[in-house]
């Protein structure tokens, strides 16, 4: 018997499911829903997030509002 | 137990007591060696807790800012006015509202991985005193609500070691897109005293 820590015991979330990734001229966006045991996601209880992207062009600037 | 009264306030300020659909907490938001990470949970109804005399003062200094910050002189130059912002507020606290069969399932957190379904079981009968007490508001941590049906918002809980707080001007600039109903001022008023007397307990140590 092997005594390994599977990916549940190391990671609670699991990505069940992902939406179409927007992305204009300086952001490539990709989306998860993550849920745990899930096979649907039930959008009434509270669920996370994540946008991960990478900048891709080089015009990128920041604008400070006073 | 009665059921929450609530109106549907016209003004544009913002109450303790409001009720608000699909507002998100911002976990984090970064951006590390030009990759953005940014991590949110999406709340389907939350209500606001934060004082209303605060958010009063606020809106007052806000509308302030509206009549005098812009105002210029005769020949076109900004007026100088002393004025303070002293009581604009930066964020506000609220507090998600759970759908009560989910909580009675302890399965309300369970799209991030959290399970509560041993600790909650004593709210499924509703024989039991546990889930007596919860609905008559009588547990301190929970609240509980049980609207009229013309309120589309089914029975829900909240739980007061679960809150957070958003920022008002993002709240202010999307108010009427998120806003579902208030409050009557008694309801709001037993929340918001059962919020703070919860907060303010004294935390024994546990017993070894």
């Amino acid at each position: 018997m092997t005594e390994e820590l599977n990916d549940s015991a190391t990671n609670i979330y699991e990505t069940i499911g992902a939406v179409q990734a927007p992305s204009n001229n300086f952001y490539l966006i990709e989306t998860t829903l993550l849920g745990k045991g899930d096979t649907a996601q039930d959008i009434t209880k509270p669920y996370r997030v994540t946008f991960k992207g990478m900048l891709t062009s080089d015009k990128c600037s920041s604008e400070r509002k006073d | 137990m009665i059921n929450v009264q609530v109106k549907e306030r016209t003004d544009q300020q913002l109450h303790q007591g409001d009720i608000y659909r699909d507002i998100e907490y911002i976990e984090y938001a970064d951006i590390i060696n030009g990759q953005v990470n940014i991590s949110k949970l999406h709340y389907q109804y939350v209500v606001l807790l934060s004082q209303e005399c605060d958010l009063t003062q606020d809106w007052s200094e806000r509308r302030k800012k509206c009549e005098f910050g812009s105002s210029e002189d005769e020949n076109g130059d900004k007026q100088i006015t002393n004025l303070n912002y002293d009581k604009i507020l930066q964020s506000i606290i609220v507090a998600p509202m759970f759908n009560y069969e989910h909580f009675k399932l302890g399965s309300h957190f369970s799209n991030l991985g959290f399970d509560m379904s041993k600790s909650y079981e004593q709210f499924i009968n509703p024989k039991r005193t546990p889930r007596k007490v919860l609905e008559a508001n009588n547990n301190p941590r929970f609240h509980y609500f049980e609207f009229d049906q013309t309120v589309p918002i089914v029975p829900s809980v909240v739980d007061f070691k679960h809150f957070f707080t958003i920022s008002i001007n993002w709240l202010y600039e999307n108010k009427n897109e998120h806003y579902v109903c208030s409050l009557d001022e008694l309801y709001r008023e037993r929340l918001s005293q059962r919020f703070s007397n919860f907060l303010s307990r004294i935390g024994l140590p546990n017993e070894m």
